[in-house]
């Protein structure tokens, strides 16, 4: 793991030329709204920072199925196992080991890092559809261990103790700083000569790897580096919930709103899984918590209309018309330059 | 010659010698090449030729990693590429270009060059900043920089495969097919670019059965059959071998004895007739006002560029494809708006581009997935017997899985397989793709067999002369329109033939060079 996090670094140090200057300005703005968001705290209602934690939280879930599913285009279907691994390391630190909240998170996502990097034994030997069924099968395995496993509660779960949870306040802070974490590895990554290698072994793996590309090695160093992201937002779910059985942290849940958020905010983009945890989270299970089927209802009818109607997802396909509208003439320019061809 | 000098900027490069000794490699029971040696001088191309499942394409990929030898040695320098996953082999300086190309879709043409560029040399980074830029000039891509390769054209889709591998500093060059599907002025073109990357001291290891390439290109040339080496020499020495003429060059060398021209039985009403056809993708029009006639058991040749609307058409009338105007009428009835399988049962029976056989399943089961589906057992087993009766090459291998076929073999099957559909007609896109000269002469032998049993065949096809000699009356594509609809004789003509291939977009409706005979209905409304 060490490596995986040495990698992700000198990944940032050779960035691609043509967004050398991106990287640093779109990180320095993704800072600037954190700091904003930590100083807005004193500001908010206890309703809404209770809120925004699991709102940051699933920002952080999203980003972290985004750079595996969507840049290397390796589809988990097992995020429960990365959310539980988290949550429980973290909750049995702090009650056995007496540790805080900091090192608690740390655990978190070091020991979904581990995780990751021993199913890659079995994993990484299986491609597309037969990886997510591998992913499928670890997550449903882990999910019965974890039931059957007393020292952790078994099946009726585990509590961290209530004195160790941090204040609402300092956990809208911690879910800012993870839910930007998130975000910033994944510009990082999108625009570096290492996400560039993920999209291309995407593609073709047989491909990437006739050019030089190392498959197995990137494919293991974005496992990794995802499920560390996503036993970190494990972690912080399991501070705001406090008491969990297996099946809330180890089930299918998570998949299904990773996969969602991703789908509609648009798989391999850098704010679409944010905009897609907004819509999800905020914009229909929030807004609309009184309403419990309608909001089911909208979310399976929101997945349809996007699939169907802009299958890349809302913010690229926002980004497209935006700048469509910014710049009439080329447009028009192209489209005549089209017709001609034709 | 435009590209000529910008071709020149190609830096040079120095290449090892590539040594193959006893290299045998099984899949199973089956020796793809055995007891294999072959020494690569540093700088020389060298063509590999032979019947299709000779073991040429393993060859490639037993030296570019993604196979392993069974036994014997492969060495690259003084490097031995025993073990090496295909990544190593890249970055010792072996690179493999695709017969289908496989570009990074979704990325940039310069993207898709990057990944090589950076992939292979992840120490040395000043030495691949100027390459990615040299390589797009190179291969004449500079202009497409930023387009995703997801648009290309054919031909620059084959510049961007062959421009990858130069990207990831291959001074050995392996290339599977790369001209396979170009004609005409894109086939120079390609050519051009090969030879370029020739003469910058790079050396090539070229599979190709494209013969102008090897013609053009080589120095020397290597045959497999059966994974074994049968003849090393000059191009000149190799056409002559009469052992390799029989194997492999079939009939062409020898002036192809032109099969005589089946005498069509004219009927009062075609069984196919089209007026009119628009069809197309999204926004994209793909045949634009196109009219055409097929006679009962007449073999029809429909000829064109890539990109031309060949496929689309032969979509359109089995129904894969919507019409969007104009009328196809079969057997005098209206089918434009019969959906694919309906169209089937009436007869029209399609033998895509590619194959598309079900490489799982045993031959004869192939063949019976092809039969209707409301037909009786009994049926069924008569209908495989007949088949297998016009197709006797496939009875031997019925029991044998699909995919273990070479693709002549699996070319025979597509046929086969269409024809337990019953059909009157069938539209056979691209049927020689990819196959070697006297496995062609086999197919074209079938499907005069085919013809016999009254059946029409429309053949879509970049062998032009082939399909041209066994038709009664053919047409060209261009951009959608028609540009030539009658006799076959005048396009035999290299340069009338490159006109019409390539007609100005004005002159779509140019009058066919001779009147059609009298049982070709066909008329070109396009144009004007």
């Amino acid at each position: 793991m060490a490596t995986a996090t040495a990698h992700v670094v000198t990944g940032a140090a050779e960035l691609d030329p043509l967004a050398r200057r991106r990287v640093p300005v779109a990180v320095g703005a993704l800072a600037v709204v954190a700091v904003v968001g930590l100083g807005a705290e004193r500001l908010l209602s206890p309703a809404l920072l209770n809120v925004g934690v699991t709102l940051f939280a699933y920002v952080a879930l999203a980003e972290a199925w985004n750079i595996l599913g969507g840049l290397s285009g390796q589809m988990s279907l097992g995020v429960g196992a990365f959310v539980g691994t988290g949550a429980y390391s973290m909750a049995l630190a702090m009650n056995h080991l007496g540790w805080s909240w900091l090192p608690g998170l740390l655990v978190a996502s070091a020991a979904a890092g581990v995780l990751s990097a021993v199913l890659a034994v079995p994993l990484l030997r299986l491609h597309g559809d037969y990886f997510a069924v591998g992913t499928l099968a670890a997550g449903l395995a882990l999910e019965a261990w974890v039931n059957n496993w007393g020292f952790a509660g078994g099946s009726s779960g585990i509590s961290i103790a209530v004195g160790a949870v941090p204040t609402l306040g300092t956990l809208y802070s911690i879910g800012l700083v993870v839910a930007f974490l998130a975000v910033a590895v994944t510009v990082v990554l999108r625009w570096s000569i290492f996400g560039l290698r993920l999209l291309a072994l995407r593609e073709s793996e047989l491909g990437a790897e006739l050019l030089g590309v190392d498959v197995v090695r990137y494919r293991l160093l974005v496992l990794v580096l995802s499920g560390m992201l996503t036993g970190l937002a494990g972690g912080l779910f399991a501070l705001t919930q406090i008491n969990f059985v297996p099946s809330d942290m180890f089930g299918m849940t998570w998949t299904i709103e990773a996969l969602v958020m991703v789908i509609i905010g648009g798989m391999g983009s850098v704010l679409g899984p944010v905009v897609g945890a907004l819509a999800i989270y905020y914009g229909i299970s929030t807004e609309l918590a009184t309403y419990p089927t309608l909001s089911l209802f909208l979310e399976g009818g929101l997945l349809l209309a996007i699939v169907r109607f802009f299958p890349e997802g809302l913010w690229p396909f926002a980004v497209r018309r935006l700048r469509a509208l910014a710049a009439p003439a080329r447009a028009a320019r192209r489209l005549s330059g089209v017709a001609a061809r034709r | 010659m435009t590209g000529g000098d910008r071709l020149a900027t190609l830096a040079p490069a120095t290449s090892e010698a590539l040594v193959l000794e006893h290299v045998t490699r099984r899949f199973g029971g089956v020796v793809a090449t055995d007891d294999l040696s072959l020494a690569v001088a540093p700088g020389e191309a060298v063509g590999v030729i032979g019947p299709n499942g000779a073991g040429k394409s393993t060859l490639l990929r037993l030296v570019a990693g993604v196979l392993q030898p069974s036994s014997g040695t492969i060495c690259y320098g003084d490097r031995s590429l025993r073990q090496l996953p295909p990544h190593d082999v890249n970055r010792l300086g072996v690179g493999l270009a695709n017969q289908i190309p496989c570009p990074f879709r979704a990325l940039t043409v310069e993207e898709n060059l990057r990944v090589a560029a950076t992939a292979s040399r992840a120490g040395r980074r000043s030495s691949q900043k100027g390459a990615v830029g040299e390589v797009l000039a190179a291969c004449q891509l500079d202009a497409l920089a930023r387009t995703p390769a997801g648009q290309l054209g054919l031909l620059d889709l084959k510049r961007l495969e062959l421009g990858r591998v130069l990207a990831s500093g291959a001074r050995t060059l392996l290339l599977d097919e790369v001209a396979a599907g170009l004609v005409g002025k894109e086939l120079t073109a390609a050519i051009e670019l090969i030879r370029a990357i020739h003469a910058s001291g790079r050396s090539l290891v070229i599979v190709e059965h494209v013969q102008r390439v090897i013609e053009e290109v080589v120095d020397r040339v290597v045959v497999l059959d059966w994974g074994r080496l049968i003849a090393d020499g000059t191009p000149g020495e190799v056409a002559s071998d009469p052992h390799v003429r029989k194997i492999y060059l079939g009939s062409t060398t020898e002036g192809a004895p032109r099969p005589a021209a089946p005498a069509p039985t004219p009927r009062a009403a075609p069984l196919l007739s089209i007026d009119g056809l628009t069809a197309g993708y999204g926004s994209l029009v793909a045949l634009s006002d196109v009219s055409c006639a097929i006679g009962e058991g007449q073999i029809v040749s429909v000829l064109g560029a890539n990109g031309a609307g060949k496929s689309t058409l032969a979509r359109a009338i089995s129904g894969h494809v919507p019409a969007r105007a104009g009328r196809i009428l079969w057997r005098d009835r209206p089918v434009t708006t019969l959906a694919a399988h309906e169209r089937a049962r009436l007869g029209i029976a399609h033998s895509p581009e590619g194959r598309r056989i079900f490489s799982e399943h045993t031959v004869r089961e192939n063949l019976l997935l092809g039969s209707p589906r409301r037909a009786s057992r009994a049926r069924r087993a008569d209908r495989l017997d007949w088949v297998l009766e016009v197709l006797p090459a496939l009875r031997r291998l019925a029991g044998r899985r699909a995919g273990m076929l070479s693709g002549g073999e699996q070319q025979m099957l597509a046929i086969g397989r269409a024809l337990m559909a019953e059909p009157s007609l069938l539209v056979c896109d691209e049927l020689s793709l990819g196959l070697a000269p006297a496995i062609v002469d086999s197919l074209y032998e079938t499907l005069l067999e085919v013809q016999r049993h009254g059946i029409a065949l429309l053949l879509i096809e970049q062998n032009t002369h082939r399909s041209l000699a066994i038709s009664g009356s053919a047409y060209v594509l261009h951009r959608g329109r028609v540009t030539y609809a009658g006799s076959p004789d005048p396009l035999l003509d290299e340069a009338f033939l490159a006109d019409r291939y390539f007609a100005a977009p004005g002159a779509g409706a140019v009058p066919p060079a001779e009147p059609p005979p009298g049982q070709v209905v066909a008329t070109s409304h396009g144009g004007s």
